[in-house]
């Protein structure tokens, strides 16, 4: 099929399904609502995988013409590539919304590289989650839980808002793609809507968001200012330029507003330090919610945005400075609350605030491709993570505390080693996926201009593993503890296990679509940067030609080649900090579980501090909402007293004067006669006077 | 052919006695008698006009207005007879509702 | 199209638009022998026949190719009122609709026969005298947005509020009485300080109209209202005048929109009012006031508008977040939602006067989809509040479990109200952002005079919009199920969930969302061009009257080629452009080109 066909198909496929089970999954479908839904996500999986054939070819295709047109050896820049330069051109669906005289903002895909990463990243996850919450959305006895067809079209609906998110060819498509994903996920996390703490979380989800949305919103609005268009390729080849519609100069401060605006929106979406609350709580929901929404596609929206904008970001180094510092700053900050919870999807939300803000970290400093990397492998491993908790959790009858139950691993094997798998990756052990990717990240912050981002890096890996591997020892190992109320754990049915088994497999092998072999690197085979980076190349050499980042991005880029022996001594530091972690938490957990009461104890206030997550949430209630509720208060009362008491005032005036005249009125007939003959005859008098 | 200004003076006079009337008398009925009066009195001054302009309007209007207060009159006379039967007096000081 | 326009009912569509509502609601009235159930069948049945005429009314409109390229007006009606042409007065019953007035009319048409369908089970007493008066309010709209006389359209203006006052007289709340009276005095007293302004224009374009009336027919000296008369007033009216006229508009308009801080009236007219009674006032009675400012503040008194903008914007710009936040603490549904249209219709106005194409299209798009989502929002309480015969939120909540459907629909246009992308809300709420921030901007069709912070004040709307919308849905619909003790009232044929008649109600506004969400240019090319051409081009009409100074031979032509291909140049000096207005406005009155029906 044509590109355009299938780019159109992808969204609307699981649209069709989720639409469809909304209409008859109550009453015609019920328990069979999944095979829609499932249908349609897997179909747009394939139509994905069909398009990355395409669009390699393309580039292939067009990086041979440039190549022969230049000369076979020269130095090709990748954005300059025909078949790239094709490909970053939005073909426009319809005309959309008019932005005054003749001028349409239209609804328009754009099918390059990131796209397709995001596009197979997320329709893989989506079709593994889809097919485990067959299984999870049912009780012991295989029968449907309470409102399964409106969780599967919700699923749907989900998936559609995401590819339209990935696909979109300008930034108010983006905009709605945005939006509709934080729909989807206020929609699923309050799921359980009965639930006031669900309820609650889903309101609190969708307003922070809201809150990162507002400066987004700003943000776009200014790009349209700025640049008279919303077109992504138009709006990036004039800032590459440096020029404002009308070929005025762009002003630095302009770039960076506009930067900042926009990263307003991804702290928002992925959870960044001041609006990372809403993550937590989102795990409310179902847990394959949390596993997709919630870890895998829509938190990394932020970071695929600023992927997508790398250029806007890159020609402002303070907005760069900023995106860096935030990333490190929650990656470290996420960590050190998951080290004392004891909820298990609440520590892998901590988690993936803390792997977000990686990506992050190294979207910052310029690590454009290994940010989008650590992305990739990260929706595995952590779908892998949440899903496999939720396997625990189904087994517990609904309990998730760590405290309350432990070695689960000769009950659940399947769970057990999947999550093992899984937590290995995410605490970055070599030659895992997540190992790949954030060693890149930490490489890339290192050689950059700002190298203690890097040093946060590494401190944060390490408790990364400590904190991971805390929760396996404690929930899989020592003797088997059940909570109350369960009789005997139980492995999950084949609907769920085949996910996890198939994710924990993409938690082993992703990471090596991202390295070279060969060259004597890494244990003397490994080198980073593989086909995965060399498909993304054309997104980002617009960026990385920008002399701000030409540091990290020669220390990303060339890192294999020019580095060589020097650079590894990273990777032997990180698997040593992977280790020593895991280490920790093994000693801690299983040998001497009296040492991590004996140091909460000890460390009193910080321990506090930790755990109750910083007192963020009090912290809001108190400076955000309580004031504003007191302005809401005032205005209400503004308007009875004081507008009202106005308008009482001003309807007095005709009242006094009626009072004053009302003396007047005697009532006896006779009485305005009499009154009416002497104005006659002062009239008449009058008149004839004047005559 | 009357002359206009005896018709005019006749007019005022009864319009005079009419407001006279109206502003003493205390009795519903003839109250109202002394309106019709005064009525009266200004169909002769238009009568009166209508001759002094040399033109027919003024009879014409008359006419009009004489079938006019025919009606009001009947309209008139009935509400007194409602007015008498609600308080069993036709003495207009009963009727004081209007006062402020 | 020629069947539908070549008879004698064709050339009278709109006449037939006002004369059949108010036909229906006399018989309805006279016929006191009828049963009520055939009394609802029959207004139901008259609103309907309404609603095919706009239909058709809206056929022969799109057939008039002219009209909707270069915005003029269609279907005209004309005939002499008061006066005539050669008497020193001559007041008209002037009707046609142009791509202003035409979306506003098929609002007003398609919203009362939902309204009145919802009104079924509600209303159980005097039902014969409350559809009449349904009609009668029915036909005073449309006659509102079809005059193309001012004192025709102030006619229809004021009338509308005579069946709205017994309408939630009769058939309110406890405190019906004391809203009723403030809405109609409040709403009265800004109107009649409006009819002031309405009569100097009047007597105005007396001793003018020989000069200015190039494109009317008038004998010297004739007091007139006619808009197209009027429209030519202003390069006659010194600042001052302007000013003055603007300000006894804007009290009228002002109060009946409303704005901050003359909204104090709605709460509570909303609160009392019946359910189809809110419907109506929120989705079409505030209209009145906005397509006021848009028909004739704006386009009469072009230089006030300018320079009164800010002000305007201003408070618009408060009464977004005043409202919102006011909302916010409401625990009565219905006053939130109420206070949610004072919230929404601050958008309105702020869109209006940045005087950008993006921001009156989307100022106008948003007249419609307040309409659709606030009047569904209303339907929805009302139809919670049948069942339940409360609407506070302490004593409802959970009510997704009982009633699934209700729960979509709530949710569904709670999210059209707060602008989530691919309904309809976020369309006009983009548009009149975007308007108003890029408005300074010269580009790309002159500067306006609001800016950049009036947008940033106003985004922030959204946020709070967010927050009392989330914070009704969730207590109306999560958490525990929760409703007083008696529980669901089903006496009058209703169900715990929605009945079929409800659904019914609401699949047509939720469609209407979607359409106007996922494909608005069926209604903003309709809009766009009116809007340039009988407001934009009347309050800044810049260098760009240049290319549309042209004969009716030129503009002919340029008809048959592409619209969108007239991209304006502009240059980007960004001088304000008023000073140049007087010749421009000059120009502008050669091309009054009338295209009318016949």
């Amino acid at each position: 099929m044509e590109l355009k066909t299938l780019a159109i198909l992808i969204p609307l496929l699981p649209l069709a399904g989720s639409a469809l089970v909304g209409a008859i999954g109550l009453r015609g479908l019920k328990d069979r609502s999944h095979w829609l839904v499932l249908a349609g996500v897997t179909a747009a999986l394939f139509c994905a995988v069909s398009l990355f054939y395409q669009v390699n070819t393309e580039l292939n295709r067009g990086g041979s013409e440039t190549a022969a047109a230049i000369g076979a050896h020269a130095q090709i820049d990748p954005s300059q590539q025909v078949g790239y330069g094709k490909l970053a051109e939005s073909f426009t669906i319809y005309e959309w919304i008019p932005a005054g005289a003749a001028d349409w903002l239209n609804v328009t895909f754009r099918v390059d590289p990131l796209t397709i990463v995001m596009l197979l990243t997320v329709l893989s996850v989506s079709t593994m989650v889809v097919m485990y919450s067959v299984g999870y959305m049912r009780d012991h006895h295989g029968h449907a839980e309470l409102g399964y067809e409106r969780f599967f079209a919700f699923l749907g609906l989900f998936v559609f808002s995401m590819c339209m998110l990935v696909l979109a060819g300008n930034f108010l498509l983006l905009y709605l793609g945005w939006e509709l994903v934080g729909l989807c996920s206020y929609l699923l996390i309050g799921f359980y809507y009965q639930k006031p703490s669900a309820a609650a979380a889903a309101k609190k989800a969708f307003l922070v968001n809201r809150i990162g949305d507002f400066g987004f919103g700003l943000g776009i609005l200014l790009i349209y200012l700025t640049f008279n268009t919303l077109d992504y390729q138009e709006v990036f080849n004039m800032v590459a330029n440096s020029k404002m519609a009308g070929d005025l100069a762009l002003s630095t401060e302009r770039i960076t507003t506009i930067a900042l605006l926009l990263f307003c929106g991804a702290m928002g979406k992925s959870a960044q330090l001041p609006l990372h609350v809403w993550l937590p709580d989102a795990m409310e929901g179902p847990t394959p919610v949390s596993a997709l929404i919630h870890a895998a596609t829509m938190v990394t929206a932020g970071v695929y945005m600023v992927a997508r904008c790398s250029v806007i970001f890159a020609a402002s180094p303070i907005a760069m400075w900023i995106v860096g510092a935030i990333g490190a700053a929650t990656a470290l900050f996420a960590a050190t609350i998951a080290l004392t919870q004891f909820d298990m999807k609440r520590i892998l939300a901590y988690s993936t605030l803390s792997q977000l803000g990686y990506m992050f970290l190294g979207l910052g400093v310029g690590a454009f491709d290994s940010a989008m990397f650590h992305l990739y492998t990260h929706a595995f491993f952590k779908a892998c993570l949440f899903l496999g908790a939720g396997s625990v959790m189904h087994a517990m009858a609904g309990e998730i505390d760590i405290r309350r139950f432990s070695g689960l691993r000769k009950a659940m094997p399947i769970t057990y080693f999947t999550f093992l798998i899984s937590g290995l990756a995410l605490a970055g052990v070599p030659l895992l996926s997540a190992f790949w990717s954030k060693d890149e990240i930490i490489h890339a912050a290192l050689a950059s201009s700002t190298p203690w981002l890097g040093w946060i890096g590494l401190v944060t890996a390490f408790l990364t593993a400590f904190y991971t591997f805390r929760m396996i020892f404690m929930a899989f190992h020592n003797e088997e503890r059940l909570p109350r109320g369960v009789e005997h754990a139980h492995e999950s049915g084949v609907w769920m296990s085949a996910p996890l088994v198939l994710l924990a497999i993409g938690a082993v092998f992703a990471g090596y679509v991202g390295v070279t072999t060969g060259h004597g690197g890494f244990l003397g085979m490994f080198e980073p940067h593989g086909a995965f980076h060399h498909f993304l190349a054309p997104n980002f050499s617009d960026a990385k030609g920008h002399e701000m980042t030409v540091a990290a991005a020669q220390g990303v880029a060339h890192g294999a080649g020019e580095h060589g022996s020097e650079s590894h001594w990273l990777m032997w530091l990180s698997s040593g900090l992977a280790f020593y972690g895991i280490f920790n938490a093994w000693y801690f957990y299983t040998r001497r579980p009296g040492i991590p009461l004996a140091i909460a104890l000890a460390s009193g206030s910080v321990y506090k501090l930790f755990y109750h997550k910083y007192y963020v949430d009090e912290l809001y209630d108190l400076v955000f909402v309580r004031p504003l509720r007191r302005l809401g208060d005032m205005c209400y009362a503004c308007d009875r007293f004081v507008i009202n008491g106005i308008l009482w005032i001003i309807a007095a005036i005709p009242r006094a004067i009626g009072f004053l005249l009302r003396g007047w009125q005697q009532g006896a007939m006779q009485g305005y006669a009499l009154g009416m003959v002497v104005g006659l005859v002062v009239i008449m008098w009058w008149v004839l006077a004047n005559a | 052919m009357p002359n206009p200004t005896a018709l005019m003076i006749v007019g005022a006079l009864l319009f005079a006695i009419g407001v006279v009337g109206f502003l003493t008398r205390r009795n519903m009925i003839v109250m109202f008698l002394s309106t019709e009066v005064m009525f009266q009195g200004v169909l002769m001054n238009l009568v009166g006009m209508g001759l002094l302009h040399g033109n027919i309007q003024g009879q014409g209007l008359g006419i009009f207005v004489l079938v006019i207060a025919a009606v009001e009159a009947g309209l008139g006379l009935a509400i007194v007879v409602m007015l008498y039967r609600r308080r069993g007096t036709l003495d207009a000081e009963n009727w004081r509702s209007l006062r402020g | 199209m020629t069947w539908l326009t070549d008879n004698f009912l064709g050339q009278h569509l709109l006449s037939m638009l006002i004369i059949v509502p108010i036909l229906g609601a006399i018989v309805i009235y006279a016929r006191s022998s009828w049963d009520a159930v055939f009394v609802r069948r029959f207004a139901m049945g008259v609103s309907l026949v309404t609603l095919i005429i706009t239909v058709l009314a809206l056929m022969a409109y799109l057939h008039q190719s002219d009209a909707i390229q270069n915005g003029g007006y269609t279907l005209l009606e004309q005939a002499n009122w008061i006066g005539s042409a050669d008497a020193s007065i001559h007041i008209q019953y002037k009707l046609a609709v142009d791509g202003i007035s035409m979306p506003l009319i098929l609002l007003a048409a398609g919203l009362t026969p939902l309204a009145i369908w919802g009104s079924f089970t509600s209303i159980q007493t005097r039902q014969r005298e409350y559809y009449a008066l349904m009609l009668l309010l029915h036909g005073a709209m449309l006659g509102v947005f079809a005059a193309r006389d001012l004192l025709l359209f102030y006619v229809f203006f004021e009338f509308t509020l005579i069946p709205l006052y017994f309408l939630i007289g009769i058939w309110g709340g406890p405190q019906r009485q004391k809203a009723a009276n403030m809405f109609f005095i409040y709403t009265l007293a800004g109107s009649l300080l409006t009819f002031a302004g309405v009569l100097y224009l009047g007597w105005k374009a007396s001793w003018i109209a020989p000069t200015a009336g190039a494109a009317s027919n008038l004998a010297a000296g004739a007091l007139t209202f006619d808009l197209d008369v009027l429209y030519n007033l202003a390069p006659h009216l010194c600042s001052g005048e302007q000013i003055g006229l603007f300000i006894a508009f804007f009290a009228g308009f002002a109060i009946k929109v409303p704005l901050f801080p003359f909204h104090t009236w709605l709460p509570l007219a909303h609160v009392e009012a019946p359910t189809a009674g809110s419907v109506i006032l929120a989705a079409v009675l505030l209209k009145l006031g906005t397509y006021g400012f848009l028909r004739l503040s704006l386009p009469m008194l072009p230089q006030a508008s300018i320079e009164l903008a800010p002000y305007v914007a201003t408070l618009a710009v408060i009464g977004i977040i005043y409202g919102a936040l006011a909302a916010w603490i409401q625990t009565d549904v219905k006053k939130l939602v109420a206070y949610s249209s004072v919230s929404h219709l601050g958008f309105c106005l702020l869109g209006m006067f940045c005087l950008k194409a993006a921001g009156l299209t989307g100022s106008l798009l948003y007249m419609i989809n307040h309409g659709l989502s606030t009047g569904a929002l209303f339907l929805i309480v009302g139809m919670i509040y049948e069942r339940y015969h409360t609407r506070e939120l302490a004593e409802i909540g959970g009510l997704a479990k009982k009633m699934p459907i209700l729960a979509f629909f709530l949710i569904f246009f709670t999210m059209s109200s707060i602008g989530l992308p691919g309904l309809n809300g976020f369309v006009s709420e983009f548009l009149v952002l975007l308007g108003t921030f890029t408005s300074d901007d010269p580009k790309p069709d002159g500067a306006g005079p609001l800016g950049v912070w009036y947008a940033v004040f106003a985004a922030s709307g959204i946020l709070l919009g967010a927050i009392y919308m989330l914070h009704m849905a969730r207590g109306v619909l999560f958490g525990p199920l929760k409703e007083p003790g008696h529980g669901a009232d089903t006496s009058a044929g209703l169900t715990q969930d929605l009945t079929r008649r409800e659904v019914g109600i609401l699949v047509p506004l939720a469609l209407a969302c979607v359409a106007i969400g996922v494909y608005p240019k069926m209604l903003t090319n309709m809009m766009q061009p009116a809007l340039d051409h009988a407001v934009l081009a009347k309050v800044l009409p810049h260098d760009w009257s240049g290319d549309r100074n042209v004969d009716a031979t030129t503009i002919q032509n340029q008809t048959n080629q592409n619209p969108t291909s007239r991209k304006r140049q502009r240059p980007v000096d960004g001088e304000r452009t008023v000073q140049t207005r007087k010749q421009a406005t000059a120009t502008q009155t050669t091309l009054n080109h009338i295209v009318g029906a016949r």
